[in-house]
């Protein structure tokens, strides 16, 4: 068992040698630099740009190296734990994604309560009741979550939001909380808010979840052993919570592992439109101005995530299941 | 004796200032009670009205009287009547160098935030805060009133928004007319021939942590940051003149002056200019930047400061240290950054050392704090103007004022606008310099340029695609005096006019046509104009081509339009790899010079012909050679800058002008109206603001005198 996390861990360290390659050169794809775009930027509000400046900042940043001499230098400051400076910000690196970390991960977090908390009864009784009326219904609300994308969702809720109550629901905090200092009233304050990043963001994936707690659970309610507990008297609502939930639930579970980096970035576009303080507006900025040190280190974040959250799953499943142990 | 006075005053008015702010908190706490009780509220209404008049009774005579500490006991609404719509009422607001200019003051105020830490002991009295002569506003509409906070936007990924403007307080500056005026320059002065500028600055400026601004701070940009060639390894351009480099010498502790190698009378303007040198003088504290800086501080605090902010080399640090976005930087400015963007709220305050007061001696700003609310999404943005969440945003998009208009009343906001240079939309650009020997022959000759404006139909664009909130017309400078945007001028060879097209194409020799009736080039080639359209500035661009193509086929000449994304089309068009190509363009005008804008002189980075200039800047070793009427602009631009009167000057202009519209070196189809391109939303709490400013950043309208009429 050792061995193989062991080797898992070993085998990491290529994939994110070659993940680095990849996002350093996919950030570099388009033509330009942190430069071109600052000055593209510069025209559109109408500013007026002293050329000598721009070549002055250009040499400053290094810009004018060749790409290769850049991505070592980059890379080199990784392995130091260096993240580098955000060239967009004037800030390090390390220091913009601490701040915005716990923001991304309490919306991300409200989230999934909100998914799992909505799903998990929607697919029991989907999956007891199958093809009735009310299996239909959440069935048609779980496709139209699914499809309709979550920015989408944003602005329309925004939008009835408005009509309804004449406040607008951009942002974590009202008015007079948005600078006062952390309080109870400013914590109630952030509850009213939060729900409904929440709810867009946990649309898409709740729709999913249902889906995969009627099949799991159709799957196991077919099963023998719950004709003979049934046989033997046991009463319905004790029998489905008991055994075939239970073993419904191990899927779901084992999906939790993926879902780290969605926990960092997961509500990308749905922050843009909200106006959320969390990562994922900084990356979108920073892959728009080809901040290379902000958007490369999101990037690496993330893959990062993602292999400690497969190496999780699959610790999980060898756990469960000896013969994986000796396949890789 | 005097100052003893004042004191009691304050802690009359300061007490005075609680009890009204417990009263009308209480107010509308009575007000639901009574709603509560009442069976019928209409009965309760007049009696709440009742108790408001009378605040806003106090508070007119507060704004007449000199001695306004009262002003601080305003609770209600200053002013009462509705506030004038955009481009309603002339300019009332004005500037007086001095209190002695503007009629005397008796005595100075300040906010109540600021008198209690001076009763407290932490601040110095506010006639020590202001310097000998402090600048005296004339409100716009009326004495304001303190407190409050101004609630801006700033989009998903700048820095600060208008507040990047505001935070600069320039030598010189653009008066709320359009004048040039001191600013924290008292005065200045020129030798015969105007090579040489003595500036007196004003005595008794104190940066925002206190300490005195002086010359030094102005000797300390000029020679630890402009000089230094690890800083700044190119000085700007503005600072040179006929190829050197100015000097600048200190004479006192507040006199400086610059000395240049030619006659420079526009430098003053330039000064206060924006794409000036106006920031660098006034925003370089030197008693806190020599901590950064080698010349100063020992090697081993910035290293270490280095690697704590992890910094390559001194210079970003120090560069991170000067920006005005620093919270710890000292500043000049009417608001001081509390907070280092990105946050979802960023945050200025008062300084409490601003050198500027109104005609009753009340230390400006009025208003307390500055909120830049950042909202990423444009959509979002929207939402909270009409929700009336918002008090100040500019360009919300020409697209967005129906939706704007129709929801004034409920969002109780209003209009203002500027009138700044105009947009002008689509300007076609050739390649003068193409390797393509017919395309080099036909783009050279401005017979073809014209044949090609004329047969553009600008009235059809106009209804197609903007429905309104632009003229048709070549690029052109600010509208009205002094460069007349609107003159006929600006309008040649804008006429829709195929015949006249088909005609001069026929005369210079593009008589072969092909099977689908183009013309073939001069020496029997096909001819296909690639026309490259971004799709930054404006995102309309290509459809505009796309017009243009069609126009273009009607007289015979075969055009195909590629869409290209911002930085690609900027990459592409100064690297020389169009053809033909298309974007915004400006002649400059208002607040910015025309001398300042590139295109107008075919300056490093003419957008229009980016080889011509750099054969230009570097006498000929770079670039390709243009024509006379192109240097006759760089000789033209020479004399401008030399040229002391104003008059003489906006001659020399008007040449510029006329030479560009004989050549129409870049094809324009039309330019906006400043009213809707630069309408600004206003909400209608906010008051003392211009119902048109002069410049679309609003800081001549010098935003200290706008307050929170509630």
């Amino acid at each position: 068992m050792l061995s193989f996390i062991l080797r898992r861990i070993l085998l990491m360290v290529p994939t994110l040698f070659v993940v680095s390659v990849i996002s350093f050169v996919i950030i570099e794809a388009p033509p330009g630099d942190f430069m071109d775009a600052y000055v593209d930027q510069l025209l559109q509000q109408q500013e007026a740009i002293d050329p000598a400046e721009i070549d002055s900042l250009r040499l400053r940043y290094g810009l004018d190296a060749p790409s290769y001499v850049r991505y070592f230098r980059w890379l080199g400051n990784i392995l130091q734990g260096d993240l580098g400076r955000s060239l967009e910000w004037n800030q390090p690196v390390a220091k913009l994604i601490t701040a915005r970390l716990p923001w991304s991960l309490a919306i991300s977090v409200a989230s999934f309560l909100f998914a799992y908390a909505l799903a998990i009864p929607i697919g029991l009784y989907s999956a007891t009741r199958q093809y009735s009326i009310g299996d239909y219904v959440f069935t048609l609300i779980g496709f139209i979550g699914l499809a309709t994308p979550n920015f989408l969702l944003a602005l329309l809720i925004l939008w009835y939001y408005f009509v309804a109550t004449g406040n607008v629901a951009v942002g974590l905090f009202s008015e007079e909380f948005l600078v006062a200092p952390w309080s109870f009233a400013r914590v109630i304050d952030l509850l009213k808010h939060l729900w409904l990043p929440a709810v867009v963001v946990g649309t898409a994936g709740t729709a999913g979840l249902i889906r995969v707690m009627r099949a799991n659970l159709l799957d196991e309610l077919e099963r023998p052993y719950v004709m003979v507990a049934r046989s033997k008297g046991l009463s319905e609502g004790k029998l489905l919570i008991k055994y075939p939930f239970r073993i419904a639930m191990n899927p779901v579970a084992s999906t939790i592992g993926w879902t780290l980096p969605t926990l960092v970035n997961g509500e990308l576009l749905a922050s843009l439109v909200l106006g959320l303080p969390t990562i994922a507006p900084l990356f979108v900025g920073a892959l728009l101005s080809q901040d290379m040190f902000l958007a490369g280190s999101v990037v690496m974040i993330l893959s990062s995530l993602t292999l400690v959250g497969t190496l999780f799953s699959d610790i999980v499943l060898a756990w469960l299941d000896p013969r994986i142990r000796g396949a890789i | 004796m005097y100052s003893r006075k004042l004191s009691i005053h304050r802690g009359g008015t300061a007490h005075g200032a609680r009890l009204a702010r417990s009263v009308s908190k209480l107010v509308p706490l009575l007000i639901i009670l009574s709603l509560l009780l009442a069976a019928c509220g209409s009965g309760d209404a007049p009696a709440a009205s009742d108790d408001a008049e009378p605040a806003a009774e106090e508070a007119a005579p507060a704004a007449e009287e000199s001695s306004s500490s009262e002003a601080v006991t305003i609770t209600g609404p200053v002013l009462t009547d509705p506030p004038a719509g955009a481009g309603e009422r002339e300019v009332q607001s004005e500037v007086f160098n001095t209190p002695a200019d503007a009629g005397g003051i008796d005595s100075y105020q300040d906010a109540p935030m600021l008198a209690e830490m001076v009763a407290s002991g932490d601040l110095p009295p506010v006639e020590e805060r202001l310097p000998i002569n402090p600048i005296v506003i004339k409100p716009e509409e009326a004495v304001g009133k303190y407190g409050g906070a101004l609630r801006k936007t700033v989009s998903g990924q700048r820095s600060m928004g208008e507040m990047g403007w505001w935070v600069i307080e320039p030598l010189t500056l653009h008066s709320p007319k359009g004048v040039i005026v001191p600013n924290v320059a008292e005065g200045w002065s020129w030798n015969d021939d105007h090579t040489q500028l003595t500036l007196n600055l004003r005595m008794g400026i104190k940066w925002s942590d206190g300490e005195p601004f002086t010359a030094n701070d102005v000797l300390f940009w000029w020679e630890d940051i402009i000089l230094n060639e690890e800083l700044t390894p190119s000085p700007p351009t503005l600072l040179s003149r006929g190829g050197e480099r100015a000097e600048l010498a200190m004479i006192d502790d507040f006199t400086v002056q610059f000395t240049f190698a030619k006659p420079y009378a526009l430098f003053p303007t330039y000064l206060g200019s924006w794409g000036g040198p106006r920031s660098g003088p006034t925003t370089s504290p030197k008693h806190y930047l020599t901590q950064f800086h080698p010349d100063y501080a020992e090697n081993a605090d910035i290293e270490g400061m280095m690697s704590e902010g992890s910094f390559d080399n001194w210079m970003d640090l120090f560069g991170q240290k000067n920006a005005s976005i620093n919270t710890d930087k000292p500043t000049l400015a009417a608001w001081v950054p509390t907070t280092v963007p990105p946050n979802q709220v960023e945050v200025y305050v008062r300084n409490p050392y601003f050198w500027k007061v109104d005609t009753a001696g009340n230390q400006l700003p009025y208003i307390d704090e500055i909120h830049e609310i950042r909202v990423a999404d444009a959509e979002a943005a929207l939402l909270k103007v009409i929700a009336g969440e918002l008090d100040f945003v500019r360009g919300l998009g020409t697209a967005n004022i129906p939706v704007l208009s129709e929801n004034r009343e409920s969002g109780n906001f209003r209009f203002a606008y500027a009138n700044w240079m105009p947009n002008a939309y689509g300007n076609i650009m050739f390649n003068y310099t193409t390797e393509d020997e017919a395309k080099h022959q036909l783009y050279n000759d401005k017979n073809f340029r014209h044949a090609l404006s004329v047969a553009i139909n600008r009235d059809e664009i106009i209804k197609l695609i903007y429905k309104g909130g632009v003229f048709a017309s070549q690029i052109a400078p600010l509208r009205g005096p002094p460069y007349h945007g609107e003159d006929e001028l600006f309008q040649s060879w804008t006429q829709h006019d195929p015949d006249l097209a088909n005609q001069i194409l026929d005369d210079i020799g593009l008589t072969e046509r092909d099977d689908d009736g183009f013309r073939l080039g001069p020496t029997g080639e096909e001819l296909l104009l690639i026309i490259s359209a971004t799709t930054a500035w404006p995102s309309e661009t290509p459809e505009l081509m796309e017009l243009v193509k069609g126009y273009w086929g009607e007289v015979g000449i075969n055009a195909t339009v590629t869409p290209e994304a911002g930085p690609l089309w900027g990459t592409r068009h100064y690297n020389g790899e169009h053809d033909v190509s298309a974007r915004g363009g400006h002649f400059g005008g208002g607040p910015v010079h025309p001398t300042l804008n590139s295109n107008t002189f075919a300056m490093r980075g003419w957008q229009w012909a980016p080889d011509w200039a750099s054969w230009l800047d570097t006498d000929g070793e770079q670039g390709a050679e243009p024509p006379e009427d192109v240097k006759r602009l760089r000789v033209l631009r020479d004399q401008i800058l030399g040229e002391p009167d104003e008059d003489t000057r906006n001659a020399l202009m008007r040449e510029v002008f006329e030479i560009h519209m004989d050549n129409i070196w870049s094809i324009g189809l039309v330019v906006d109206d400043p009213k809707f391109g630069q309408l600004t939303h206003v909400n209608n709490r906010l008051r003392n603001v211009v119902t048109w400013s002069i410049s679309g950043e609003w800081t001549p309208t010098i935003p200290a005198q706008w307050f929170i009429n509630e």
